[in-house]
């Protein structure tokens, strides 16, 4: 039986059309009016609300090359100080910036796909860079090299950067990205909770951190002895830093996996040991967000916890915080075996992110003039006044601003113990082989080892051999 | 048109009544969520925190953030790390309906177009060319993703409206040109006969006849087409960038997700949802009718 | 007599003359739409194939070649990860497919009936494939939310469980969290398509069946489903196809972690993460292939006829 139906012009009538045309218009005449009428909520100026009125005191002149209309800028997050700075470099030079603003994953695929699309030129003049990127993009030709234009600069010195932070820019003797703030992280206690349960200082190992969060652990009250974020690359953070203290690294100097050791089954066992007592916060295994930690200590569900260095604002601003006064920071933890290691181990556990130049860029000078804007005193002093970034210029680190936040005068501490220019290079990424995939291995199979569905032995054994297998390959 | 009734057969008091519980069921299952995420974008973190793990009632409630993202030119600061005065949601928005509007337009057009001969004319390798728009729709998006790229890059339209526009046409027009054919063989041949007999051209006879006959097939189609690119996400993240942004790519890479704002970044999904909610609710009888009477017939 | 026989091949000249005139407008109004569907989907499927077999590297060039036969093939079937997520992949499918399926007739048979509140009912089934996968997919991790989320407060305060579970963390939960929230999205749009069909069958039918003594049993199976059966079968290739293809749902709730990687995502992984371009070709050639071949077994075992 064939159905027939006669659809007719009919059944959409005028009416219909003009229903939804008004429903339309009558949308926006409210919402508008809405708008218009609508009272700005109380402006809240708090500590981060300070605007700096510090002035560059060294000029900055305008490159030789030709002035281009605008200039394609790819960065990661923390808008607001992309927008501060190119408006800056919008008024200084007379040169539109057009931003574009992802996460950090997805700039490391534009950035992939713009490399691989093989045009004349590049789609950004100023790419996004962060410690994974540099052996990936530097390696493939994608970055342009930064020393010379390093040297001829008046805004940047190498030794005004802090150095653990510039030691992921470097690869095979070049420099190919210069980091424009610091994503940092402190432990952080609640005074409150400690002090009921008895303890006079915040724990400074390892150890004493599973013995103090086991303690604090109060689930009736829906608190949580620590939390973190173990999750994709942040995990790989915690993980070289705990390697590190256990007297091991991640890889040999020939670029050879390490982590499979004594070293790495202690640290791996610190994660599990952690997880399987309890204590810790339940999506700190899973999202990609360093703000968790901040959030679940400002919501006062944690007693222990790393937090990254914006928890400064944060946790003073009502809206976001109920622990306004009750929490302190203390230096980074080492492992309780290796005394003598305390100072190496509380390295600074953070990255720099920041920007490259790309070298098929048709504006390469005017796009590092953007890369030196970023590094002006003015705009490494606003990282610290109004997003709670930790500068890389180490003259702002002293000044009275930055000296107000707790949080960086521990970094201070940390970082003094430091020479300029060197890093633990097993922590860095730019040496080793298969870029991002040992990142994701790392999250993968060590995540199955700290819920107990494998071994710890296993799961490093497996790593090693996915790692070894990449290197092949590559 | 004939409605089958009791096609289950529960009658009486208590079968209405679960029949009752059932629609509720289901309505509530697929409203709570959404209203859930509504509840997260009108109050203050510290209370969305208390409401969703305690069951506190929140004490208060404002609308800061729709504020901040609706009404960009009254500058305010919500919290910290969350600003008023960017316009970057608005542009998306707007970016994203011009897409959208573009794309329904265009594959509305290459699908017709296609599928009138393919229904109604009997030309050599016509069984080929129904088989190849079936064949192509299963594609995997990813296998053509940097293909698309390196093509769209060559021509230097990255990051611009055709070059985003182009490409989701052309994805979704063989979905669009299958679904007419059934539309098109579902209109009465001697309307067309008649007409020819009359002198009118075979394009006059398309253009006067046939399609007013096809309209809702029309507008069901282009609303398929501008709900699939609005949520289209895949080909946004590569094809666009500062100048073209969708609204998909702004919500799914929330700025600010590093700070985890839930209530900023729901605010965001929300005001994404709207328009194509909006669209398919007031045009759902057109849709379904479209969607079905095409599936019926191909 | 003479002149008739003289006026046949004329006649069939005419025909072909006319036929070939529509074949031309047919071509004209086909050119716009295969012209660009074969520009740019069909030529880069056939880069694609290509470059399976070759050994891609990254540089200054872009992408460069270096022939390498059957490698990447035989890397494919010798890969150890690709045995759980093609397994994995298949599951997901199936309770994809299978729930929205039941879910989604279900649906459309209670609504089949008369009440009020009907079209407000219909009204509601339109949205979540109204909302935008990325926003669900925010959405249902808010839900899910092993720490905050309310889910795990209700089931905590109702007493059913002692401490949160791990819904999108723990490998056990994670990939049915992820159908569940992908099932929301599809089912709704399945029984508003079944009701569509259901409401195109005479009552007619029903009476002569209940006239012959037929029970509700028999007259559903024997009335309902034939008459909807083309459109079961379509919707459920579509299905298959569209849940084989996920990607957007798995990026925004778990990004492949925990176990939740599925052959699509795979692809994603080796081609953006990893960067071999040639291995996540080869996974995406293989998707494709195994669609196409299902989808002609489908069609060869469930033909869809005319009624």
């Amino acid at each position: 039986m064939r159905e027939k139906k006669l659809t007719t012009s009919k059944e959409v009538t005028r009416r219909d059309y003009l229903k939804t045309v008004g429903v339309g218009v009558a949308g926006l005449v409210v919402g508008a009016a809405a708008g218009y009428l609508a009272k700005p909520t109380e402006v809240i100026t708090g500590p981060g609300g300070v605007t700096t009125t510090v002035t560059e005191t060294v000029t900055t002149g305008a490159p030789a090359a030709k002035k281009p209309e605008f200039i394609n800028v790819l960065t990661e997050d923390f808008e607001p100080l992309s927008s501060f700075v190119a408006s800056k470099f919008k008024q200084r030079y007379g040169v539109d910036v057009r931003l574009t603003v992802t996460e950090f994953t997805p700039c490391h695929e534009k950035e992939v796909a713009d490399m691989v699309s093989g045009a004349a030129t590049s789609l950004y003049d100023v790419a996004c860079w962060a410690d994974p990127f540099t052996r990936t993009f530097a390696r493939r030709g994608y970055y342009e090299p930064l020393d010379d234009y390093i040297a001829k600069s008046e805004v940047i010195r190498l030794d005004n950067m802090q150095g653990p932070w510039m030691g992921p820019a470097k690869y095979q003797g070049k420099i190919w990205g210069l980091p424009f703030h610091c994503l940092d992280m402190q432990l952080t206690y609640r005074k409150d909770l400690l002090a009921k349960a008895g303890y006079d200082r915040p724990p400074a190992t390892y150890q004493e951190i599973l013995e103090y969060a086991k303690k604090l652990h109060d689930p009736a009250a829906g608190v949580y002895g620590y939390t973190g974020d173990w999750y994709d690359d942040n995990f790989w953070y915690n993980f070289r830093r705990r390697i590190f203290a256990a007297g091991g690294r991640m890889f040999n100097p020939d670029g050879s996996p390490a982590f499979n050791s004594d070293a790495g089954e202690r640290a791996l066992q610190w994660f599990k040991d952690m997880w399987q007592a309890g204590v810790v916060f339940p999506e700190t295994l899973r999202t990609y967000s360093g703000g968790v930690n901040n959030k679940v200590t400002a919501a006062g569900k944690a007693a222990l916890s790393f937090c990254w260095s914006w928890a400064n604002m944060t946790f003073e601003d009502p809206k976001l915080s109920v622990i306004q006064g009750k929490y302190g920071f203390a230096l980074n933890p080492y492992d309780e075996d290796d005394p003598d290691k305390k100072k190496s181990c509380a390295a600074p556990v953070s990255e720099g992110v920041g920007g490259a130049i790309t070298a098929k860029s048709q504006n390469k000078e005017w796009a590092f003039k953007f890369i030196e804007e970023y590094l002006t005193y003015e705009s490494q002093l606003y990282n610290v006044t109004n997003l709670g970034l930790t500068p890389v210029r180490r003259d702002v680190f002293s000044d009275p601003e930055t000296k107000k936040w707790p949080i960086f005068d521990l970094d201070r501490q940390q970082l003094d113990n430091y020479p300029t220019d060197s890093y633990p290079e097993p922590h860095s990424l730019s040496p080793v082989g298969v870029d991002f995939e040992i990142i994701r291995w790392n999250s993968e199979y060590f995540h199955k080892a700290i819920l107990g569905n494998i071994s710890v032995k296993e799961a490093l054994s497996t790593v090693e051999q996915l790692v070894i297998d990449a290197q092949k390959k590559a | 048109m004939a409605r089958t009734r009791s096609t289950v057969g529960l009658k009486g008091r208590t079968g209405r009544a679960l029949f009752y519980l059932i629609v509720l069921v289901v309505v509530l299952y697929i409203l709570a969520p959404v209203a859930w995420m509504f509840l997260s974008t009108i109050v203050y973190e510290t209370d969305f925190v208390r409401m969703s793990s305690n069951l506190e009632v929140p004490k208060s409630v404002n609308f800061d953030y729709y504020q901040a993202l609706l009404f960009p030119w009254l500058p305010t600061k919500v919290e910290y790390g969350v600003w008023g005065g960017s316009w970057f949601l608005l542009d998306s928005v707007a970016d994203t309906t011009i897409v959208a509007v573009a794309t329904a337009a265009l594959t509305l057009v290459l699908g017709s177009l296609a599928a009138y001969p393919l229904a109604r004319i009997r030309f050599p390798k016509r069984y080929g060319v129904l088989t190849f728009l079936v064949v192509v729709q299963m594609i995997p998006g990813l296998a053509i993703l940097i293909p698309t790229f390196i093509i769209m890059r060559t021509l230097n339209l990255i990051d611009t409206f055709p070059g985003y526009i182009l490409p989701l046409a052309t994805f979704f027009a063989p979905f669009v040109a299958w679904m007419m054919v059934g539309f098109f063989q579902s209109t009465p041949v001697e309307l067309e006969d008649q007409a020819l007999v009359d002198g009118c051209s075979r394009w006059g006879t398309l253009v006067r006849i046939v399609l007013p006959l096809v309209a809702p097939g029309l507008v069901a189609s282009a609303v398929w087409a501008f709900l699939s690119s609005w949520g289209e996400f895949m080909f946004a993240i590569v094809l666009t960038g500062s100048q073209v942004t969708p609204v998909s790519v702004v919500v799914a890479l929330a700025v600010g997700e590093v700070q985890a704002r839930w209530g900023w970044m729901c605010a965001q999904a929300i005001i994404a949802l709207l328009p194509p909610v909006v669209l398919a609710v007031l045009l759902q009888k057109y849709l379904v009718k479209g969607l079905t009477a095409g599936a019926i017939k191909g | 007599m003479h002149s008739d026989r003289a006026s046949v091949p004329r006649a069939r000249r005419k025909r072909l003359r006319i036929e070939r005139r529509e074949a031309r407008f047919a071509f004209l109004l086909l050119t716009p739409c295969l012209g660009l569907v074969l520009a740019l989907e069909s030529f880069p499927v056939i880069l694609s194939f290509f470059l399976t077999f070759q050994k891609v590297s990254l540089g200054m060039a872009g992408m460069t070649f270096e022939f390498a036969g059957l490698n990447n093939w035989l890397q494919m079937f010798s890969d150890r990860i690709l045995g759980p997520i093609l397994l994995r992949t298949l599951y997901f499918t199936g309770l994809d497919v299978g729930f929205s399926f039941l879910v989604g007739l279900g649906i459309a048979l209670v609504l089949n009936e008369d009440f009020r509140g009907r079209s407000l009912a219909r009204v509601a089934l339109i949205l979540p494939w109204a909302i935008p996968v990325v926003v669900s997919g925010r959405m249902w991790s808010l839900i899910f939310h092993s720490g905050f989320g309310i889910l795990n407060t209700l089931l905590i305060k109702l007493g059913l469980i002692n401490s949160g579970i791990l819904w999108l963390t723990d490998p056990h939960y994670s990939i049915n969290t992820v159908a569940f929230a992908q099932i929301w999205t599809h089912f709704p749009l399945l029984a508003l398509f079944f009701l569509a069909g259901f409401e195109t069958i005479p009552q007619e039918l029903y009476d002569a069946a209940k006239i012959d003594g037929a029970s509700r049993w028999q007259r559903f199976r024997h009335v309902t489903i034939p008459s909807v059966r083309n459109i079961i079968l379509m919707m459920l290739i579509i299905t298959t196809i569209a849940s084989f293809k996920v990607f957007d749902m798995i990026y925004i709730m778990t990004m492949g972690y925990a176990d939740t990687m599925v052959w699509y995502f795979n692809v994603f992984v080796q081609s953006f993460k990893f960067l071999h371009f040639d291995y996540g070709a080869t996974l995406a050639y293989a998707l494709f292939v195994a669609i196409l071949v299902l989808t002609a077994a489908y069609l060869r075992l469930f033909p869809i006829r005319e009624r």
